[in-house]
C-alpha cells in the first residue's frame, strides 16, 4: 500500500511540472538542534540533545482533484521514531475529489459535528495523530448533507508524556454516518451514527491502561489484574455503538448549540474477547449573547464513558487553554472520558481599542475513586481495668493496651455524593470534593492600542487550582482507619470510664485529711527543712497531692483525659490523606512600540507564584495531625524576553527564565534555582526579496529562525493532549521554512 | 526509494511554477488548491463556495486562531485594509481554524468589529491551511481573481503590516493589468 502510495505521489509531482494546470505547492519546514538536555530540572546530569526533523507537504490540485502527503526525513524528530529509510518517509497521504460529491481516500483528519463521536487530527507538536486510513465520501444540498466515513489503522500513543517515542499501540476500524439538515435558515440538525471496534492487546491493557491509576479504567484492570493476566486471551475487543444527534439555532438573539452522543460499549472483561455492553454517554452544549454590550459565552460538558478506551471522541475541552509560556506549566489533566465542567468567557470592548476579557473554568470527575475505610472493632474490659485502677491509677493507665481485645477486623469501600459547584470553585478541602479531582481557572486579561495603533499593552491575573493525582498505585486518596471499642460506654450511651474516674477520685478527696498535710508540713519545717523540702516530705507521709487537694475538679478532668487519650492512643482512630495538588498564580505582561518605518519593539514579562503539595498526613479523631510524610514545593519564576525587530536585519529576541524552588518537607529545607538565558535571531526572506526573481527563487516565501542559548523543558499541550520538552541547555537551534 | 524521491524533488524545485523562467509562462502563478463547499462555513452556519470570494477582486486569506497573539495583533491592520481597498474590489476572509470553542471565536470576532468577514475551517488546522500549505498561524495567503495564489506569508511580526500593504497594492495592481487583458480578450473575440 505505502509504495502504492509513494507512486501515486511521485508520478503527481511529475505530471505537475509537465502538464501546466497541475498545481504543486510544497512546504518545508526543519527543525536541527545541537545541545544537552536534562531528564528532569534541577538534574545535574546531562545527555547529548540532537535535533534533525524535516518535514515537507508536498499538495497537487488538479481541477477537481487534490493530492495531499507529508514526507519526513528525521534523524531523530523532536518527538517519535526516526525516519531515515524509504517505507517510513511517507507520513501521511490522501487524495481527493470535490465536485458534485466529495470523495477522499487516504489518511482521513477531520472533525464531525463537535468532535464528539469523531475528530481525527494530527498535531506535530505533541506527535499525536489518530486519523484513519479509508474513504470519505460527502453529498451536500442547500439543505442537507450526508457523510460517510470507513477506515481502519493503528493509534499509537506514548505512556508517559516525557517519553519520546509512542511505546503502545492498538489496531481499530471505524464506520461513520452522519446525515444534516437545515429545514430553516435558522436550524440545523444532525444525526451521527457509528460503529467502531478496537482490538488491543493484554499486554496493551495491562502495561498501560492497568498501571494507569489515575482512571476509572485503570483501577478496575489493577482490580482485575490476575483475571486477564489468567485468561488465554491475547487480543481483546472492544466494539461501540453510537448515536449522537445535535442542535444549532438561534433564539432571541441568543446561540444555541448542544450535542447528545449515546455511546453503547463493551467493557473489558478477563476471561472473554468481547465483554458486556454498558452505556455511556457524553453531552456538550454552549450558549453566546451579547449582554449590555457584553460578549457571553457560557460552555458545558459532561463527558460519561469512564471504561470506554477513547480513540476518535475528543470533544471541545471547555476551559481555557494556556497561551502564555508560564501558564503552561500548570495544566488541566483533561479526561475526555469521565469529566464535567463549565466555562464561562466574557468580553467586553471599551471604546474602541480596550479589550477586557474575563473567563472563569471548573471542572471535576463524574465517577470519583472511592474512599477506604478500615475498621477494628475491640472489646474494652472494662471491669478489669477499673479494679487496677483503683489500686494504681498511673501504671493502668500506661498499660491501657493490656484491656484491649480485638474481635474483628475489615475493610470496605466508601463512595462520595456529587460534589455542589461551589465547593469545587472554592476548591474545599474535603475529601467530598478531593475525589472528584477539582480544578478551577480564572483569568482576567485587560489590552488595548493606543496613540494610532503604534502602543500596545496587556497585562492578565490567572489564578490555577487543581487536584493533580487523587491516591496512588499502593493508596487511597483517603483511608479511614476507624475502631470501635465496647465497653468504654455503657448502653445509654454514658462514658462508664469518666463516671468511673470521676467518683474514684471524688471518694478519694473525701477521705484526704488536709490537716494531717499541714501538720506533717509545719513538722519538717521546724526540723529546718525549706518549704519545698517540707512539701515533698509532707506530701508523702499523708500519700495525697496538697495542689490536687485544691483543685479537685481540674485534677479528676486531666484524669479523664489522660485515660481518653490512653484509649485514643491505642486505638488511633484516624484519616489518611494522600494527593497531589497544584496551584499557581501568573501574571503576563506584554508591551511594544510599532516605529513610522516598521521597526518594533516588545517587552514580555511574566510572573508565576507556583505551589505543589504532597498531601499525606494522618489526622487523628484527637486533633493531632502527623505532617511527617507530606511535602510542600514553592516555586517562583520569571520569563522575559525582549524584541526588537529590523525591516532589513531581521528580529533579534533575548530571553531570560529564571526559577527558584522551596522545598518544605519533614527531612531538611531544599532551596534550589536555576535560570536559562538565550538569544534568537529571525530573517524573514519573503519580504526582502519579492520583488527580485533570482533572490526569490533561492530564498523567497521562507523563514529563518536561530537560536542559542538554553531553554526550560516543559509540558506542550495541544487540544488537552501534551507532550513534555526536555530542557535544553548550551546549544543552537535552527528552524528554516520555506513555501515553494 | 530516497534516491528516487530525491530525484523527483530536486525536479519538481528546478521546474516549480516561480521560477524565474515561469514568470512568462501561463502559471505565473500557482493554482489554489481544490476546496470543497462544505470545508469553510460562515459565522452563520452556511458554507462558502470558495470560488465565490475572489470573483469580484483579489482576496487575502489569514488564518488564525483565538490563542494566538500575532494573529490577533494583524487582524486589525487587516481590518484597516479590507476597509481601505474595499473599492477595488480587494477584500480580506479571515479562516478561524479553532474547531470546538466557536462560541468563543464568535464572542471575540463580535467584540471586535472588524470590516472583514470571517469563515471558519471545519476541520482546523488540517484542513484548508493546509492545503495552502500552512501548518501554523498566523498565514496569510493572497489570491488572485484567476484562482492562482499571488503569494503566501508565515508569520506576523509589528511592523509587517507596512509590507503588507505595500504587498496588497501590487495584487491589486496586478489584478486590475490581467482583468484588463481578459477584457481586451473579450472584445477581440467579439470582433472576430
Amino acid at each position: 500500500m505505502i509504495r502504492i502510495k509513494f507512486n501515486i505521489l511521485l508520478l503527481s509531482i511529475f505530471v505537475s511540472q509537465v502538464y501546466p494546470q497541475v498545481g504543486l505547492q510544497i512546504t518545508q519546514n526543519t527543525n536541527i538542534a545541537n545541545g544537552e538536555q536534562t531528564t528532569s530540572l534541577f538534574s545535574t546530569t546531562t545527555t547529548d540533545y540532537k535535533i534533525n526533523e524535516n518535514l515537507f507537504d508536498i499538495n497537487a490540485t488538479y481541477k477537481n482533484f487534490y493530492i495531499y502527503s507529508q514526507l519526513e526525513y528525521s534523524d531523530p524528530p523532536v518527538f517519535g521514531v526516526n525516519k531515515t529509510s524509504g517505507e517510513d518517509l511517507l507520513n501521511l497521504f490522501s487524495i481527493e475529489y470535490n465536485g458534485i460529491f466529495n470523495l477522499k481516500l487516504g489518511d482521513i483528519h477531520t472533525i464531525e459535528s463537535r468532535g464528539l463521536v469523531f475528530n481525527s487530527y494530527q498535531d506535530q507538536s505533541t506527535d499525536f495523530d489518530n486519523g484513519i486510513f479509508g474513504l470519505k465520501a460527502s453529498y451536500g444540498k442547500d439543505w442537507f448533507d450526508v457523510s460517510f466515513i470507513h477506515g481502519s489503522d493503528e493509534y499509537e500513543f506514548r505512556s508517559n508524556p516525557v517519553n519520546q517515542l509512542n511505546d503502545f499501540s492498538y489496531d481499530h476500524t471505524t464506520t461513520y454516518l452522519s446525515t444534516s439538515i437545515y429545514p430553516t435558515d435558522n436550524i440545523y440538525l444532525n444525526l451521527q451514527l457509528q460503529n467502531q471496534s478496537i482490538d488491543i492487546s493484554d499486554n496493551v491493557i495491562l502495561d498501560y491502561y492497568g498501571r494507569n491509576f489515575t482512571t476509572m479504567l485503570g483501577r478496575y484492570l489493577i482490580l482485575n489484574q490476575q483475571g486477564f493476566q489468567n485468561d488465554q486471551i491475547e487480543s481483546y475487543n472492544i466494539n461501540s455503538d453510537v448515536l449522537g444527534l445535535s442542535l444549532e439555532t438561534n433564539i432571541y438573539g441568543i446561540d444555541i448549540y448542544g450535542e447528545y452522543v449515546k455511546n453503547k460499549y463493551t467493557k473489558l472483561e478477563p476471561g472473554v474477547r468481547s465483554g458486556q455492553q454498558i452505556d455511556g454517554s457524553l453531552f456538550y452544549g454552549s450558549l453566546y449573547a451579547d449582554v449590555l454590550g457584553n460578549g457571553i459565552t457560557y460552555e458545558f460538558k459532561r463527558y460519561d464513558t469512564p471504561y470506554f478506551i477513547q480513540t476518535l471522541s475528543f470533544g471541545p475541552i471547555v476551559y481555557r487553554e494556556a497561551t502564555s509560556t508560564l501558564q503552561s506549566k500548570v495544566v488541566h489533566n483533561m479526561n475526555f472520558v469521565n469529566e464535567l465542567g463549565h466555562q464561562l468567557d466574557i468580553n467586553r470592548m471599551v471604546g474602541d481599542n480596550i479589550n477586557l476579557n474575563f473567563n472563569l473554568s471548573t471542572a471535576r470527575r463524574i465517577e470519583p475513586f472511592d474512599g477506604l475505610l478500615n475498621y477494628t472493632n475491640t472489646i474494652f474490659d472494662s471491669t478489669s481495668f477499673l479494679n487496677d485502677y483503683q489500686n494504681n491509677p498511673e501504671t493502668t493507665i500506661s498499660q491501657f493496651n493490656q484491656y484491649l481485645d480485638t474481635s474483628s477486623t475489615g475493610s470496605i469501600l466508601y463512595t462520595y455524593e456529587s460534589p455542589d459547584l461551589m465547593s469545587i470553585l472554592f476548591m474545599d478541602e474535603d475529601e467530598n470534593v478531593l475525589s472528584f479531582w477539582p480544578y478551577r481557572q480564572l483569568y482576567l486579561g485587560f489590552s488595548g492600542d493606543f496613540l494610532d495603533n503604534r502602543l500596545y499593552f496587556s497585562i492578565g491575573y490567572d489564578l490555577f487550582d487543581h487536584i493533580k493525582q487523587w491516591g496512588s498505585e499502593t493508596d487511597y486518596g483517603m483511608t479511614r482507619n476507624m475502631y470501635q471499642i465496647s465497653g468504654v460506654y455503657d448502653s445509654s450511651g454514658t462514658n462508664t470510664l469518666n463516671e468511673f474516674i470521676d467518683s474514684y477520685w471524688q471518694t478519694e478527696y473525701l477521705s484526704w485529711d488536709e490537716d494531717a498535710y499541714w501538720q506533717s508540713f509545719d513538722f519538717w519545717l521546724s526540723l529546718g527543712l525549706d518549704s519545698l523540702g517540707s512539701h515533698i516530705a509532707a506530701e508523702s507521709e499523708v500519700g495525697f497531692n496538697i495542689d490536687n487537694y485544691n483543685n479537685i475538679d481540674n485534677y479528676i478532668s486531666n484524669s479523664q483525659e489522660e485515660v481518653i487519650d490512653s484509649v485514643y492512643a491505642a486505638t488511633p482512630t484516624n484519616s489518611k490523606w494522600f494527593y497531589e495538588s497544584e496551584n499557581a498564580v501568573t501574571i503576563p505582561i506584554s508591551t511594544a512600540w510599532t516605529f513610522d518605518n516598521g521597526n518594533s519593539v516588545l517587552l514580555y514579562a511574566e510572573q508565576q507564584w507556583r505551589e505543589k503539595k504532597s498531601n499525606k498526613d494522618i489526622r487523628y479523631i484527637s486533633g493531632l495531625i502527623d505532617t511527617e510524610s507530606s511535602s510542600l514545593e514553592k516555586f517562583n519564576e520569571q520569563y522575559i524576553s525582549l524584541t526588537f525587530k529590523h525591516i532589513n536585519l531581521g528580529t533579534f529576541t533575548a530571553t531570560y527564565n529564571a526559577e527558584t524552588r522551596v522545598l518544605t518537607s519533614s527531612g531538611p529545607r531544599l532551596e534550589d534555582s536555576k535560570n536559562w538565558s538565550g538569544f534568537q535571531w529571525t530573517y524573514d526572506f519573503h519580504q526582502k526579496f519579492s520583488n527580485n526573481n533570482l533572490s526569490k527563487y533561492l530564498l523567497g516565501d521562507s523563514r529563518l529562525s536561530i537560536f542559542y542559548g538554553s531553554q526550560k523543558g516543559g509540558l506542550v499541550c495541544a487540544n488537552g493532549i501534551c507532550a513534555t520538552q526536555p530542557e535544553f541547555l548550551n546549544g543552537f537551534k535552527l528552524n528554516y521554512t520555506r513555501l515553494f | 526509494m530516497i534516491f528516487k524521491l530525491s530525484v523527483m524533488f530536486i525536479f519538481s524545485i528546478l521546474l516549480s511554477s516561480d521560477t524565474p523562467e515561469a514568470v512568462e509562462d501561463n502559471r505565473k502563478y500557482q493554482l489554489i488548491p481544490s476546496i470543497g463547499d462544505k470545508e469553510l462555513v460562515f459565522l452563520d452556519g452556511k458554507s462558502v463556495n470558495f470560488s465565490d470570494l475572489y470573483k469580484d477582486g483579489p482576496l487575502l486569506l489569514s488564518f488564525w486562531f483565538l490563542g494566538c497573539g500575532p494573529c490577533v495583533a494583524e487582524m486589525k491592520h487587516l481590518s484597516k485594509f479590507n476597509a481601505k481597498y474595499n473599492d477595488t474590489g480587494f477584500k480580506v476572509i479571515s479562516v478561524n481554524t479553532d474547531t470546538r470553542n466557536k462560541g468563543k471565536v464568535k464572542s471575540f470576532f463580535k467584540k471586535k468589529k472588524y470590516t472583514f468577514d470571517m469563515v471558519f475551517d471545519l476541520n482546523g488546522k488540517n484542513g484548508v491551511l493546509k492545503k495552502f500549505g500552512g501548518s501554523s498561524c498566523p498565514y496569510t495567503v493572497l489570491v488572485n481573481t484567476d484562482g492562482t495564489i499571488y503569494s503566501k506569508h508565515l508569520g506576523y511580526e509589528r511592523g509587517d503590516e507596512i509590507m503588507l500593504e505595500k504587498e496588497i497594492n501590487e495584487l491589486i495592481k496586478y489584478n486590475k493589468s490581467i482583468s484588463s487583458l481578459d477584457s481586451i480578450k473579450q472584445v477581440d473575440e467579439i470582433k472576430k
